[in-house]
């Protein structure tokens, strides 16, 4: 497998082919209407109410209003939306670590998420222990661990820091060691968000690489980004969501378009408002200096007045 | 490669599990060796960085006996017997248990907030955090008594077969305790008052809980019947029995409080499971 692997590499670099996808079978991510509320407690005190009264009457925000989608194999999705759109909260649901209120999700293959990279490491422990460590977190086995601990150790470049405590590691270093694993769990899914900045620009080339060989492998990929650039290049399907809801699933292309106009909307609007809220003000200003000329005058005239 | 997505690798939130208990076992199902060495690097995250390091584990309880029995058998002079047996020895069997009870109360109901990056950034089973921080606490519970075991033995009192009851008092112990911060520990997590509601009672505990008096020793029947109802005292009762006055699990004096435990016990997993199920998937987005 690992050799057919090499061939289609070597006969396609960097060009882009279309992937073949089998949408026959069973979707690897699959939304079914999932509604998601966050809950807003206004205090510690509604906080411990809640505990016993079931979360009632406390405020909640939706992130999610019914999102349902279909992701299979081989796919290379792009989530755009703006800020509170619901992308961090699909992510997070996709990796596990945020529950539906409602609705189902389903994901069938193995994550990895280049999220939150150094979450779960132990300061105390060894870089090596760590590997161990996480992949357990990620729930590989011994054997997968051993297989792939040589190509961590050797992608991270830690040298000698790879059996010092984790602690004593600087904050790029931490990254290294955390983008090394994620990377090398030959995942079926991979989660990118392009807001990742990791080390040196060195080893960020080395990372864009390492990302850029392991979508030429094939694998599923979830890729949040504001660069049309970036998502041109890497994806052929986009999703773009809008206040909590999927406002458009297709091309990359279409779906750009209508989220650039959705901006340029949102800007319009923005300037108009902005715009009428300047002409309030120098409505009110031009009258209150009209104000201010006939209470002088008046004043004036009462001192002339005064003065006869 | 895609292709290959094995069954291994598969989460659906769909077909939701009828109880907290199942999802808790579930949870456990084949993580022993994970579980393990996340107790081990909570037990090093505790006592590292530190000259004496591990050592602090045993000075610190050590200390606090010290205190106690300097207070109780140099200074009130005057109650240096307990039940037949100089209070020291009487102290150190109560509190070896009570160390570890207080660690487990406390800690426990703490685990999941000191542990906030395994809910809110990976994707963990929240129930296994209490579990590795209880089993670190029981390392220590365990050196501990090793040490109390030969202070024991220099003294005459042991050994004896009753002390291998020992191995059914411990696990019973770390059970009922892991099985309390299915309760505690979610709350804790969800409300910050909560926790210091839990540690704002545990030196009421301590004085209520028979740590260096006996509950055996009321004189007023009611009051002794009532000190059943403290699953802190089966415990340090229980270790006096293996260790200081040689009693059965079975002696027929002592049904009634055993199976007010057990249906406390009961009470307990019941509860436990409860709130476990109605937390679980709310404390990562409150965390």
């Amino acid at each position: 497998m690992e050799i057919e692997e090499n061939v289609v590499i070597e006969e396609a670099p960097e060009v882009e082919t279309p992937r073949v996808i089998d949408r026959s079978g069973e979707p690897v991510i699959e939304f079914e209407n999932v509604v998601k509320n966050y809950y807003l407690y206004k205090s510690g005190r509604e906080r411990f109410k809640a505990m016993f009264t079931g979360n009632r009457g406390v405020r909640q925000h939706p992130a999610l209003g019914g999102v349902s989608f279909k992701i299979y194999a081989g796919e290379s999705v792009g989530f755009i939306g703006r800020n509170g759109a619901g992308k961090s909260t699909i992510l997070k649901m996709i990796t596990g670590v945020s529950y539906p209120t409602s609705g189902d999700v389903t994901v069938r293959g193995k994550v990895a998420a280049l999220l939150e990279l150094t979450a779960g490491f132990s300061p105390e422990m060894t870089g090596r222990e760590n590997i161990t460590m996480k992949g357990y977190l990620l729930g590989l086995t011994d054997d997968d661990i051993a297989e792939i601990e040589d190509d961590i150790i050797n992608f991270a470049d830690l040298g000698e820091y790879i059996d010092q405590p984790v602690l004593t590691y600087s904050s790029g270093m931490k990254m290294r060691l955390g983008f090394a694993i994620n990377i090398n769990i030959h995942p079926d899914i991979l989660v990118v968000d392009e807001a990742l900045s990791v080390g040196d620009s060195r080893f960020r080339k080395k990372c864009r690489k390492a990302i850029k060989a392991l979508i030429d492998t094939g694998v599923t990929v979830l890729f949040v980004s504001h660069s049309a650039d970036a998502l041109k290049s890497t994806c052929d399907r986009a999703i773009y969501l809008k206040d909590g809801g999927v406002e458009f699933d297709g091309t990359v292309d279409d779906a750009l378009e209508r989220y650039n106009a959705d901006i340029e909307e949102i800007r319009r609007v923005r300037r108009e408002k902005k715009e009428a809220r300047r002409q309030r003000v120098l409505e009110k200003r031009a009258k209150k200096q009209a104000k201010l000329a006939a209470q002088q005058a008046e004043q004036s005239g009462e001192v002339t007045e005064n003065d006869v | 490669m895609a292709e290959n997505t094995n069954s291994e690798y598969f989460y659906t939130t769909k077909g939701e599990e009828k109880s907290g208990l199942s999802i808790i076992f579930r949870e456990h199902k084949g993580q022993a060796k994970k579980i393990f060495l996340l107790s081990v690097s909570h037990l090093k995250k505790t006592y590292s960085g530190s000259l004496l390091g591990p050592l602090w584990a045993v000075i610190k309880p050590t200390f606090t006996l010290f205190i106690l029995w300097f207070a109780f058998a140099v200074g009130l002079r005057h109650s240096n017997i307990v039940a037949g047996y100089p209070r020291f020895y009487f102290m150190l069997v109560g509190y070896v248990p009570w160390f570890y009870i207080s660690e487990a109360i406390l800690g426990g109901a703490r685990s999941i907030r000191k542990n906030k990056q395994y809910v809110t950034k990976l994707s963990f089973p929240m129930s296994n955090i209490m579990t590795f921080t209880n089993l670190s606490a029981l390392y220590i519970h365990i050196l501990l008594a090793v040490l109390m075991f030969i202070v024991l033995c220099v003294r005459g009192y042991a050994p004896m077969i009753y002390n291998l009851q020992f191995f059914y008092y411990c696990p019973l112990m770390f059970l009922f305790f892991l099985i309390l911060t299915w309760t505690t520990a979610p709350m804790s997590a969800f409300s910050k008052d909560f926790e210091n509601l839990i540690s704002s009672i545990m030196t009421g505990l301590f004085w209520l809980s028979g740590i260096f008096w006996s509950t055996y020793d009321i004189e007023n029947p009611f009051i002794k019947k009532l000190m059943y109802l403290n699953p802190i005292n089966y415990f340090i009762n229980g270790y006096r029995k293996s260790f200081l006055y040689g009693i059965s699990i079975f002696d027929a004096n002592y049904t009634t409080e055993t199976v007010v435990f057990y249906a406390e016990m009961l009470l307990l997993i019941l509860m436990g499971s409860h709130y476990y199920k109605k937390l679980r998937r709310l404390i990562p987005d409150v965390l």
